[in-house]
């Protein structure tokens, strides 16, 4: 059978999508884990193998190409829009395309319509705003009542990891019981910030697990998301919203330390602190 | 053309292809006894920290967990699937526990982060630590199966209440009469049926059966084949009933789904509900249910909550806006003579409050908001509270009787539109110079340190009985003046509060809606019978109470 050429170029597209959709949902689909949140199970995706605008990106350009091949010579265009030409200016008066024709015509009027109609009701979604998430770090701030240089910050127990390893996998420890006595409620008990909690808040708890939270902070910066909680953020990052505690109201300086030590001893190893130097 | 089509057809069949092979590769559940040396390398580098090296349920972190750790040197195991006579659980139980955790403590599903052997291998050292040797042979008899028909499930109540309410409610909503405690000293509350995702295990009727016929060994679930409970007994088709029963009361509307969005919906309707008991109106309504986060308060596991929804709903007739605020709670905590919050409530009992905010005097427009809950110095909130106490002056409610509190004349009311924001300007202000105030300087801001701290006792505390609480003398009066309005009403373990305001807003210290657009809303609840006052509360962040121009469904 011989197909015309619009008929193939059209086939082809919706092949070429449908496949991607498919082979992107089937791995998408395998990736899927179940994840329990007090009782809640929810599926989600633990590995997103291609973002959904390089999806997108992908089929727009199996769209240009099919494009492209079927208008690459003056014969092909021809073949190809001539179904088209048929249908509007019906040369041979064929009473199916006149049928055709006329449907098109009473049904176009409905759709745009429709289409007038969703444009024109009201609509009253959430408001939008936008939220840095990372936002830049003061030079200096006042925690625990004293004014410290994020710049020069450093944690004080650091330097246990080389000097004495003994002494630092204690306080990683003790960093651990504070961790759990305080923390894993929200930031959870895996440090994936799937916590029994987290559901409910907006901004989510932070994923320690994840290289794009902690691994690319200093450990500075950690001490003063901290000390000052979800109301010492900066007005980008919205500071009425992030249900983070003011921590220096209710654990000491050097607990938090300890936490800030527990937190990139207890996550992979590629997770370590970032330094200026 | 040929080689397209086959191209096209590889890549399509490639996909079941890959599937088959996975569910191939898949390693399925393997019956061979773990080995308890390799488990006891497992346990110590997960299990430890609050299961202690001894097994004995305290762990270094165990203190901050409700309900605690499991303590396994008593041989006990709460959910097991092996007959009421034997004390032994399957393997099986085990593996369904560290696999899946227990939902609403701290037990983790281990499934994500251990391996099925590594999983075997921890029981088999678990079941050494609790000196069990070999595997439970008996176990429960599931026989006598019944359908869940209308007529079963009416026998079923019939049981349930002879049996059950007591401790669960009249309507399975956990809303006990006396204080239980499991063997381990730790407070025990009944669960809620409607909730299904509060149960540690599922509420399919098979496993409720599972809980009935075996009870949960450690606590006062008794097993209803127990001859000690005398009468009571349940033989299994009666067992049957009351599990097809109690697996019907789940409540699905009720249930918080972040995916549902944020935004609480007040459509248009042309008469809002006049009372509390008018419910009519409501059905024109869309209820959204929000999830609540304990706060972090000094010195108490803020897993002890027992409140972790409320259900709210909003209407609007173009002038006013009215909500219906309705939450869970096992017990009505009303202060002063109430011996039944009494019995119930832990050491002290507070009352049981709910507070709703909205930015005062911001624009609804204004991304900027106040901090949720009781805002800052700078950027205020506005606040509804009503409180069980402060009503019960002028009512007594029990049961379903129900008090209302709405006044706007009357200064020293809470319910007056700003008097628990405490950086309004007006009378009942406990921030203006001259109140009763000991902290000043920093009270408008609960967060600064040492300054009119909530927990402190008796400072400073707007919810506190008589200390230093403006409101607290004086009598709750119905005012003719009903532009703000709030009843509330307690029923089988649940409180409704219906509160209506103008939409106009009265001042510049008041909320500022609008019809058309959002405004930023928050909730906070007080379970006043689990030790919450003060800062120690459950909140949610802000969402928006939407104020539509037309009905349900574009009606306008």
């Amino acid at each position: 059978m011989k197909l015309n050429s619009f008929v193939k170029g059209i086939l082809v597209t919706v092949g070429l999508y449908a496949a991607l959709i498919v082979l992107f949902g089937a791995v998408t689909l395998f990736g899927m884990v179940e994840v329990n949140i007090n009782g809640i199970l929810f599926e989600e995706s633990s590995s997103n193998i291609l973002p959904s605008s390089i999806q997108y990106m992908y089929i727009f350009f199996i769209f240009v190409g099919v494009v492209l091949y079927y208008t690459s010579s003056a014969e092909k265009i021809e073949e190809t829009i001539r179904p088209m030409a048929n249908f509007v200016f019906n040369p041979e008066k064929k009473a199916s395309i006149k049928v055709g024709q006329y449907t098109m015509y009473s049904v176009l009027p409905f759709f745009f319509a429709f289409v007038g109609y969703n444009q024109m009701t009201p609509k009253f979604p959430e408001p939008i705003a936008l939220r840095v998430i990372h936002p830049a770090p003061p030079t200096t701030i006042k925690i625990f009542g004293e004014p410290h240089n994020l710049v020069s910050l450093e944690n004080p127990y650091r330097q246990y990891e080389k000097s004495d390893p003994e002494e630092f996998k204690q306080l990683a420890l003790e960093g651990g019981f504070i961790y759990f006595k305080n923390c894993f409620f929200c930031h959870g008990d895996f440090l994936d910030g799937r916590g029994m909690t987290s559901l409910n808040l907006n901004p989510v708890p932070a994923n320690f697990q994840d290289v794009g939270t902690i691994a690319m902070l200093q450990e500075a910066f950690l001490f003063w998301r901290i000390g000052t909680g979800g109301p010492g953020l900066p007005d980008e990052s919205w500071p009425w919203q992030s249900a983070m505690p003011i921590w220096q109201n209710i654990l000491t300086q050097q607990e938090v330390w300890k936490v800030i030590l527990f937190l990139y001893d207890y996550t992979p190893p590629q997770i370590t602190p970032r330094t200026f130097s | 053309m040929k080689k397209n089509i086959f191209i096209l057809l590889l890549s399509v069949l490639l996909v079941p292809g890959i599937a088959f092979g996975e569910l191939v590769i898949r390693e399925p559940f393997s019956e061979k006894a773990g080995d308890a040396t390799a488990g006891k390398v497992i346990y110590e580098t997960n299990c430890v920290r609050c299961h202690g090296e001894k097994g004995d349920g305290e762990g270094p972190d165990a203190g901050n967990m409700y309900p605690k750790p499991r303590n396994f040197t008593t041989g006990l195991f709460k959910f097991k699937t092996s007959a009421f006579k034997e004390k032994r659980p399957l393997d099986r139980d085990i593996y369904n526990t560290v696999s899946n955790g227990l939902p609403g403590s701290a037990m983790p599903a281990w499934k994500s982060s251990l391996s099925i052997d590594d999983r075997k291998n921890v029981i088999a050292y678990v079941k050494q630590l609790a000196k069990i040797s070999g595997e439970a042979k008996d176990k429960i008899n599931m026989a006598g199966w019944v359908p869940p028909t209308e007529k079963n499930l009416k026998k079923g109540k019939k049981l349930f209440l002879s049996r059950c309410s007591p401790c669960h409610g009249d309507a399975g909503r956990g809303d006990t009469t006396m204080s239980l405690e499991d063997e381990w000293g730790g407070r025990v509350w009944p669960r809620n049926f409607s909730k299904f995702y509060s149960f540690r295990i599922g509420n399919s009727p098979m496993e409720i059966f599972q809980r009935i016929s075996t009870g949960i060994p450690g606590t006062p679930m008794p097993s209803f084949e127990d001859p000690e409970i005398g009468e009571d007994v349940l033989n299994t088709e009666q067992k049957w009933l009351v599990a097809n029963y109690v697996a019907s009361l789940e409540d699905r509307a009720r249930f918080f789904d972040p995916t549902r969005g944020k935004i609480l919906d007040a459509w248009k309707t042309d008469a809002l509900p006049e009372d509390i008991e008018d419910t009519e109106p409501w059905q024109f309504s869309k209820p959204l249910t929000f999830g609540l986060t304990p706060q972090a308060a000094p010195g108490r596991p803020p897993l002890n909550t027992l409140i972790d929804t409320v259900t709210v709903r909003a209407l609007n007739d173009g002038k006013e806006v009215a909500l219906l605020v309705e939450w869970d709670d096992p017990s009505m905590s009303v202060l002063d003579d109430d011996d039944a919050a009494t019995i119930i409530g832990d050491e002290d009992v507070f009352d049981d409050a709910v507070a709703l905010y909205m930015p005062a005097g911001v624009a609804t427009d204004n991304p900027k908001k106040p901090f949720f809950g009781m805002g800052d110095e700078k950027t205020p909130v506005n606040a509804w509270y009503l409180n069980s106490s402060n009503a019960k002056k002028k009512f007594t409610f029990r049961g379903s009787e129900k008090f209302d509190t709405a006044s706007t004349e009357n200064p020293c009311n809470p319910c007056a539109k700003n008097a628990c924001n405490p950086c309004a300007k007006n009378a009942c202000n406990p921030c203006a110079k001259n109140a009763c105030n000991p902290c000043a300087k920093n009270a408008c801001n609960p967060c600064a340190k040492n300054a009119c701290n909530p927990c402190a006792k008796n400072a400073c505390n707007p919810c506190a009985k008589n200390a230093c609480n403006p409101c607290g003398k004086t009598e709750a009066s119905k005012s003719e003046d009903s532009s703000f309005l709030q009843q509330a009403m307690y029923d089988k373990g649940r409180w409704t509060v219906y509160m209506k305001r103008p939409i106009k807003s009265s001042g510049p210290d008041d909320a500022k809606l609008e019809v058309g657009k959002a405004s930023p809303i928050a909730f906070s609840i007080w379970d006043g019978s689990n030790n919450e006052k003060g800062l120690t509360h459950t909140f949610t962040d802000w969402y928006w109470l939407n104020i539509l121009p037309q009905g349900k469904g574009g009606r306008l």
